[in-house]
């Protein structure tokens, strides 16, 4: 079982040489094939977190695991998907997606670039450049890509921050279902609280400076969510409580 | 759904079109005027007409056009040399950290010297035939290319390396899938300016030494008082040099557009 276990993680930054902690005792375990959300303020160290698991940055206090062993620079095991798509616009769709595998699995790959570019719902697009995508498809291009080597964890850093509401609530049902029929572990940043509630088991409440693991909320609403339900609502009251109390306090100690 | 262009009238369109041809049309009409009006000894000031007969006289005796095919052709060997080196180190120094931090000090103390610094010493070690030629145009072409593919390389975005980086993509891949077309506008700018070096540089060598070639007519003709053919030269160096740079350009603006759709 391919279980992610954060341990005693704290980090800080070093800024005009003044100490800045980011992380402070993370502790976190995701179970295989959980889908966790994080929220909390801006710089609250959340994209740090899972930058720190994607292994892009290093240097940390604590132990971050996966299957039981401590992981160690990029591997094709952990995918991340950003905020933009970072799809390479002289490449087309479909080479942008084989580009994550690794030469073996490329051999290999008798059709899982199709495969998961029908999963994400860009079958027809193979040989189309980005630019020709909208925002949506293109994010719908870098999902693709981060699933096709079949990662153990996928993070998602505010995977639909970018996207335009409409757009946005329609990628939220597409994420839902292609993480159910994935079953990949997932593990996502985001501002947006209601897709949070929607999409997650369980939700991670975290407050700045130093980012701390206030609370952590298990989901236990039936899927698809109905976000005008009243444990729905009562859920995101919940979260939202936390959040104005916190406000306050960053208030004061910036002033 | 475009905008509809903006519609010109007609004469104003050819006006538009013609903007271009009449600079020069006007300088000619000035030339022949002062010409007239002998402000100068002919044999400094040749009217247009004597320098259109010269003109005429270089191409019938195929002069003009045997000269012309030798200067190119040294372009030709000192750019495709002297450009090539110079990606191959603005790679090397862009991707490599190490080489950057041995061979960076050297080059930019070496891009000190001015180009015709290097004659005396290109004399002593290549002589003064065909390949002190080349070697004197492939230094002008070096320098160019060599920085702005460094440049182009130290600036591709930290967001497409991380997605190098997360993909695990081995060297060699990341330099040739992401690295190089990343930095291609860069790379493709060098050239153009390479190109244009080159063209300079042929002119001046050949002013220095040589028993052909564009430059060594014009030498030629100085020697024998013939500013008529001074002057065809200067107008065609100025022209290839033009219909080079159209054409590089074009290329150029064919690669982004390749960078910028699929491969």
């Amino acid at each position: 079982m391919k279980t992610l276990e954060i341990r005693n993680v704290s980090k800080s930054f070093w800024i005009e040489s003044r100490e800045v902690n980011v992380l402070k005792n993370i502790n976190l375990t995701v179970k295989l094939g959980e889908f966790v959300s994080l929220v909390g303020m801006s710089g609250c160290g959340k994209t740090t977190l899972l930058r720190l698991i994607v292994g892009l940055d290093e240097h940390y206090d604590g132990d971050i695991l996966l299957g039981g062993k401590k992981i160690q620079g990029a591997c094709r095991k952990r995918g991340m998907i950003f905020q933009e798509p970072r799809l390479f616009p002289w490449l087309s769709v479909e080479r942008n997606v084989s580009l994550a595998l690794s030469d073996k699995q490329r051999k290999q790959a008798n059709g899982t670039v199709q495969k998961h570019l029908e999963l994400v719902g860009l079958k027809g697009f193979e040989k189309v450049s980005p630019k020709q995508l909208s925002g949506g498809m293109a994010q719908r291009a870098a999902f693709a890509r981060a699933l096709v080597a079949n990662p153990d964890v996928l993070l998602l850093d505010e995977p639909l921050g970018a996207l335009d509401a409409l757009t946005r609530i329609y990628m939220q049902q597409e994420l839902e279902r292609i993480w159910q029929e994935e079953k990949t572990t997932m593990m996502m940043v985001t501002h947006d609280i209601d897709e949070a509630i929607q999409l997650s088991d369980r939700v991670v409440v975290m407050s700045s400076r130093p980012g701390e693991i206030k609370e952590i909320i298990p989901i236990s609403l039936p899927r698809p969510r109905n976000n005008k339900s009243p444990d729905f609502i009562a859920i995101k009251n919940q979260i939202l409580a936390h959040f104005q109390a916190d406000s306050k306090q960053i208030f004061s100690w910036e002033i | 759904m475009g905008t509809q262009p903006r519609r010109l009238h007609p004469v104003k369109k050819i006006l538009s079109q013609w903007k271009g041809v009449a600079g020069p049309f006007l300088l000619l009409v000035i030339w022949q005027l002062a010409a007239e009006a002998h402000i100068a000894p002919d044999s400094l000031l040749v009217p247009p007409k004597k320098v259109v007969e010269a003109a005429i006289e270089l191409v019938k005796s195929h002069v003009l056009i045997d000269n012309l095919l030798v200067s190119l052709d040294r372009v030709a060997k000192g750019f495709v040399f002297g450009s090539s080196i110079g990606f191959l180190i603005g790679v090397l120094t862009g991707v490599w950290k190490g080489a950057d931090e041995f061979l960076s000090p050297i080059l930019r103390t070496v891009r000190q010297v001015p180009l015709l610094g290097w004659m005396p010493l290109i004399v002593l070690w290549f002589g003064i035939g065909e390949l002190s030629k080349v070697v004197f145009i492939s230094i002008g072409a070096f320098f160019p290319t060599m920085l702005n593919t460094y440049s182009g390389i130290r600036g591709v975005s930290k967001e497409y390396l991380e997605v190098g980086k997360i993909y695990q993509l081995s060297k060699a891949r990341l330099i040739f899938l992401i690295i190089i077309p990343s930095a291609l506008p860069s790379i493709v700018t060098g050239v153009r300016l390479s190109m244009s070096i080159s063209w300079m540089m042929v002119v001046g060598a050949e002013m220095i030494s040589a028993n052909s070639g564009i430059g060594q007519m014009m030498a030629a003709a100085r020697d024998m008082f013939r500013t008529d053919i001074v002057m065809v030269g200067i107008i065609i160096i100025g022209v290839v040099g033009f219909i080079i740079d159209i054409v590089i350009k074009n290329v150029e603006a064919g690669i982004i557009r390749w960078q910028m759709t699929v491969k």
